[in-house]
């Protein structure tokens, strides 16, 4: 049976809502406090990673699913990933030729944060178009917490557990002590 | 640019050199001045030279002319530098910053030494099917000694002069962050100035940093050490507080600041479950399991502050509206 194929069609919704997205969510940036990750701090190797001096760790300039200059391409239409399926998707990565992707941990994972901005709270001449949204760690909850694992809200900062069934986004990182 | 009010602190980074690459204008009314490193001061003359070796007091005060114009090429190296009355500077104050590149701050690790998979903790790695978790990576993996704090953390207490103790010392009053480099205040449980239960308002005068809201300089209220109605600065506020440790001086140093989230959250030991304190208590006693301000405004809403939970380890944005929380000064780091 011949049957239409719905799946350019979810990819271009999908496109127009990210782009729709970035547009409306302006991103806001105090005067009144000192920048955590300026422009400076980071090498951009023009291959899809960036390298933090601050911290000597390497990342992915884009969300997984993302890609383009300006992570302006979706390359997977399911960019939420269980935090299964986020560890997974990292140790398969080879992003940049790179066979050693994994998810960072929690205060990796804050080390990026833009302490002087919100909507999204990250440096976005670095991490372009991000999305305002909860990105996994490799760090699981606690024991009284044993069904969840942290997350970082791009949107305000916040760190904050989330059930390890639900989907989250992820940004890759290598390297470090 | 306008820095400072009465009594009040502007803390430049330690351990930093601030060479002054273009003329600097002072001027105000009646100017007074001390520049202090802690060890040794510097003194500020009208022509802005300085005199190493002079020793700093927190009464020593140094008077500058109305309009004195900095010459070039000073550097100073002055972590603590508080001006009596409004002082106003024209033209640019270059803070030179170490290079990044050649100075990376290492990242504390988690604490957490165990793999888990959908539902539960404490499995041994790697898991089939959940690969690269928290505990395959990092000091944790590679520095897993308990000796000198949890896993890959590593401490040194330091004794009320700065002295490094051995990890079996019953007291000490700082503790040294091996991995960050940075110099943590111990609390106290002793009624002091120091005291663990001793609350402030979140309070900064400095426009550059405070997130655009100064908060409350003083709660009516005794929540902390020595409070006085009639004498603002003890005012059970952060930026008093620093000001108050800073003059005491503690663990030999005069140079202590409130930390920055980040910092605070390097302390966080996420392996410990709530209700906490998620910290290693044997090197950090009397740690509230609860909220602790940080020196970070939230961007989104002038009167929000980042707190870190020691309750859980996460971190919230508290109101600088006359929310009472804990206080724990850091110094050193980049």
């Amino acid at each position: 049976m011949n049957r239409f194929d719905f799946r350019p069609f979810i990819l271009w919704v999908a496109l127009f809502l990210v782009s729709v997205g970035a547009a409306r969510a302006a991103q806001y940036c105090s005067s009144h406090i000192p920048r955590s990750t300026p422009d400076a701090d980071f090498v951009d190797h023009g291959d899809g990673t960036v390298t933090h001096k601050e911290t000597g760790l390497m990342w992915s300039k884009c969300l997984l699913g993302l890609s383009g200059d300006d992570c302006e391409f979706i390359t997977d239409d399911n960019i939420h990933y269980t935090w299964q399926e986020a560890l997974e998707a990292a140790e398969a990565s080879t992003l940049a030729g790179y066979n050693d992707w994994r998810l960072p941990n929690i205060k990796e994972l804050a080390s990026i944060v833009e302490l002087a901005c919100y909507a999204p709270t990250i440096n976005l001449t670095i991490f372009p178009n991000n999305p305002t949204v909860y990105v996994w760690s490799s760090s699981p909850g606690a024991n009284n917490y044993p069904r969840y694992a942290w997350v970082l809200s791009f949107y305000l900062g916040m760190s904050d557990m989330y059930g390890r069934h639900e989907g989250n986004h992820v940004r890759l990182v290598r390297g470090g002590q | 640019m306008k820095y400072g009010n009465h009594q009040s602190n502007l803390i430049i980074h330690p351990a930093k050199m601030i060479p002054l690459l273009s003329s600097v204008l002072l001027s105000g009314p009646g100017i007074g001045a001390e520049i202090c490193n802690g060890i040794s001061s510097k003194t500020i003359d009208a022509s802005m030279s300085l005199n190493a070796g002079d020793t700093c007091t927190a009464t020593q005060t140094i008077t500058l002319d109305s309009g004195v114009t900095v010459p070039d090429n000073i550097s100073l190296y002055a972590p603590v530098v508080r001006f009596f009355s409004p002082v106003y500077l024209q033209g640019n104050l270059h803070i030179a910053q170490s290079d990044p590149a050649t100075t990376p701050s290492p990242l504390n690790d988690t604490g957490i030494t165990w793999c888990a998979d959908d539902s539960d903790n404490d499995l041994s790695c790697p898991v089939t099917g959940y690969p690269g978790q928290d505990a395959e990576y990092g000091r944790d993996v590679t520095h897993n000694d308990d000796s000198d704090g949890h896993a890959g953390f590593s401490f040194t207490k330091l004794d009320a002069e700065g002295n490094p103790l051995p990890a079996s010392a019953t007291s000490w009053s700082c503790v040294k962050d091996n991995v960050t480099g940075l110099i943590w205040e111990v609390k106290t449980d002793d009624g002091g100035l120091h005291d663990k239960d001793d609350l402030y308002n979140w309070y900064s005068t400095y426009p550059n940093t405070n997130g655009g809201g100064m908060g409350y300089a003083d709660d009516d209220g005794a929540i902390c050490y020595g409070y006085d109605p009639n004498d603002p600065a003890t005012y059970c506020n952060t930026q008093a507080y620093v000001i108050r440790v800073n003059q005491a001086g503690w663990c030999g140093y005069h140079d202590w600041r409130m930390p920055t989230i980040e910092e605070l959250r390097s302390l966080v030991d996420y392996s410990l479950p709530s209700p906490g304190p998620t910290i290693d208590t044997d090197f950090f006693p009397n740690q509230v399991n609860s909220q602790m301000w940080s020196s970070s405004p939230d961007a989104s809403h002038p009167l929000g502050v980042w707190l870190l939970d020691f309750g859980y380890g996460g971190n919230w944005a508290g109101g600088k509206d006359m929310s009472q929380f804990f206080v724990r000064v850091v110094r050193g780091g980049k």
